[in-house]
């Protein structure tokens, strides 16, 4: 592909997040354009349900890029399959083991709030583990599946035989003691999906689950596909705004769930209900409330592939608890295993030398004031 | 003797229709397949109370094209090979050639010859487009999945992952 200028690819994000909103596709772009906006609905995951759109809409789009995205979709699909596949395995084996466990992110929502699999792609498949961590991690090994590598809050595994990677998780972001959740509740409101992966959890929990993955683990920087999410979840669920109240009932997760939502609809016009809006508006603090007007404005600071303002984000989300989120940080309190119950200073090191430099990036993009 | 009956199978597959075509996904096997339009007419028509006759018949209203009971024999013997069938369900012993058919078509056989494409199955950075992560000092992961704010880790067995901030 040649070479693009930062306008074009500007250009190109703005069509497609307009699309995603309002439904509108440019009916017949030039050729060079139509492979850009191609390039970058894959880049933000959003290939498959282009494809579909153009085919639906009847849009004279150039043919090469029509079958790059007729690829993507096929490629997704059947990586999807095979990824969901996994997922269920892995849930039927701790299932019959007695250890319960949570789809979240993608691997919860590509069968239920999209019409297909090959409409969410995704790099790996989550799973929440509600009982015993260390059996799960034991069952999960003796599958089979090889431990590729371990952060505080999940440990990655890989499917030797089909290549599809499954993170189990321990908590739903990392310094999870931040955000506490009640996971039997959670169990409680899970429901039986008619797809692949058979239990998912509510979507109240779901949208507490992306919330604070999308503000805590990224800062707010996803990708269009991810973004969607949340207005699927809106769109196709209505979740009750006393419910979620209820499962974000630390003030922490509120800010989570506030931000996430608020940006969601800045990028991709999620429909936040005015209940859930009069709710959410109490949540926001005055800064990070700030921050979620200049993503009204330019809602590129909020997507792929801008650097978010990470370190700023956190130190904001943990406003009352920041002793909690240093201590959470340097030294874990939920080790995952051995490795992790490393000494404070040289767990500062090590991540020190490791995070210096997106760090550093990310404090371009923070705002200060 | 009873005349045959074709039945595609309906369990531990997945399938997903893409214009005229359709993906199917054995999760038995782990393979995938697409079938061109006319493979597809096969595999949907293969109900298991239609005799061969009566899905031929019935593919040609659909399709709008005369398409020879040939035709439809190849492409019941290709979904078959791929699993895609339900055992016992074709007679193997009568096997029709694809140059047969070819010679038996003519001119048509290009659009009406059921084809059953087995496919590879992508790894997640074949199956999108990545960002190049933030944090890396190297161009190593070029390519490779990475979230926004992530980096890109490797595993003990030189698997690319994207690490998330702690």
């Amino acid at each position: 592909m040649p070479m693009r200028s930062p306008d074009e690819w500007a250009a190109a994000h703005s069509a497609l997040r307009l699309w995603l909103a309002t439904g509108e596709l440019p009916p017949a772009p030039p050729d060079e354009f139509a492979m850009l906006i191609t390039e970058v609905a894959r880049q933000h995951g959003v290939a498959g349900l282009l494809h579909d759109a153009i085919v639906d809409q009847e849009r004279d789009w150039s043919r090469a890029a029509c079958a790059i995205l007729r690829q993507t979709l096929q490629d997704v699909f059947t990586l999807g399959v095979r990824q969901l596949d996994t997922a269920s395995r892995v849930q039927d084996i701790l299932s019959a083991a007695g250890v319960r466990c949570v789809p979240l992110k993608g691997a919860a929502l590509a069968e239920s709030y999209y019409d297909s699999i090959a409409h969410r792609p995704m790099e790996d498949v989550d799973l929440l583990v509600l009982d015993d961590w260390h059996r799960a991690v034991r069952l999960v090994k003796a599958a089979g599946l090889r431990e590729e590598y371990k952060a505080d809050h999940a440990i990655a595994f890989l499917d030797p035989a089909l290549g599809v990677a499954v993170e189990l998780h321990r908590g739903v972001t990392s310094c999870s003691a931040l955000f506490p959740l009640d996971l039997e509740a959670t169990w409680r409101r899970c429901r039986i999906a008619a797809g692949q992966v058979r239990m998912v959890p509510s979507g109240e929990d779901l949208l507490v689950h992306l919330s604070l993955h999308a503000t805590f683990q990224h800062g707010l920087g996803l990708r269009l596909v991810q973004w969607l999410d949340f207005r699927r979840l809106l769109e196709r669920n209505r979740p009750d705004p006393a419910v979620i109240g209820q499962i974000a009932a630390d003030p922490l997760t509120r800010r989570a769930v506030a931000l996430a939502l608020e940006a969601a609809r800045a990028v991709v016009a999620a429909p936040v209900e005015p209940e859930l809006r009069k709710l959410i508006a109490a949540w926001v603090p005055v800064r990070l409330g700030r921050f979620i007007l200049r993503t009204q404005d330019d809602a590129a600071i909020v997507l792929a592939p801008g650097q978010p303002p990470l370190a700023w984000i956190r130190w904001q989300l943990a406003a009352g608890r920041r002793w909690m989120l240093v201590r959470e940080t340097l030294r874990p309190r939920v080790a995952s295993a051995p490795a992790f119950r490393t000494g404070a200073t040289a767990r500062a090191l090590r991540l020190a030398r490791r995070w210096a430099r997106p760090t550093l990036r990310s404090l371009r993009a923070t705002p200060w004031n | 003797m009873n005349p045959i009956k074709p039945r595609a199978r309906s369990e531990r597959l997945v399938t997903r229709t893409v214009g005229d075509e359709l993906l199917v996904y054995d999760l038995d096997r782990h393979k995938a397949y697409c079938l061109n339009p006319v493979a597809a007419q096969v595999f949907r028509h293969s109900d298991g109370q239609s005799t061969i006759t009566e899905i031929v018949a019935r593919i040609r209203r659909a399709v709008g094209m005369p398409i020879d009971d040939q035709a439809i024999r190849l492409g019941l013997m290709r979904l078959d090979a791929a699993h895609l069938l339900v055992d016992g369900s074709v007679d193997r012993t009568h096997r029709t050639s694809r140059r047969e058919v070819l010679r038996t078509l003519g001119k048509t056989a290009a659009v009406v010859v059921p084809v059953v494409t087995a496919l590879t199955v992508p790894t997640p950075a074949q199956a999108a487009s990545f960002f190049v992560c933030a944090g890396c000092p190297t161009t190593a992961c070029l390519g490779q999945p990475c979230s926004p704010g992530g980096i890109c880790k490797q595993s003990g067995s030189g698997r690319l992952f994207c690490d998330s901030p702690p």
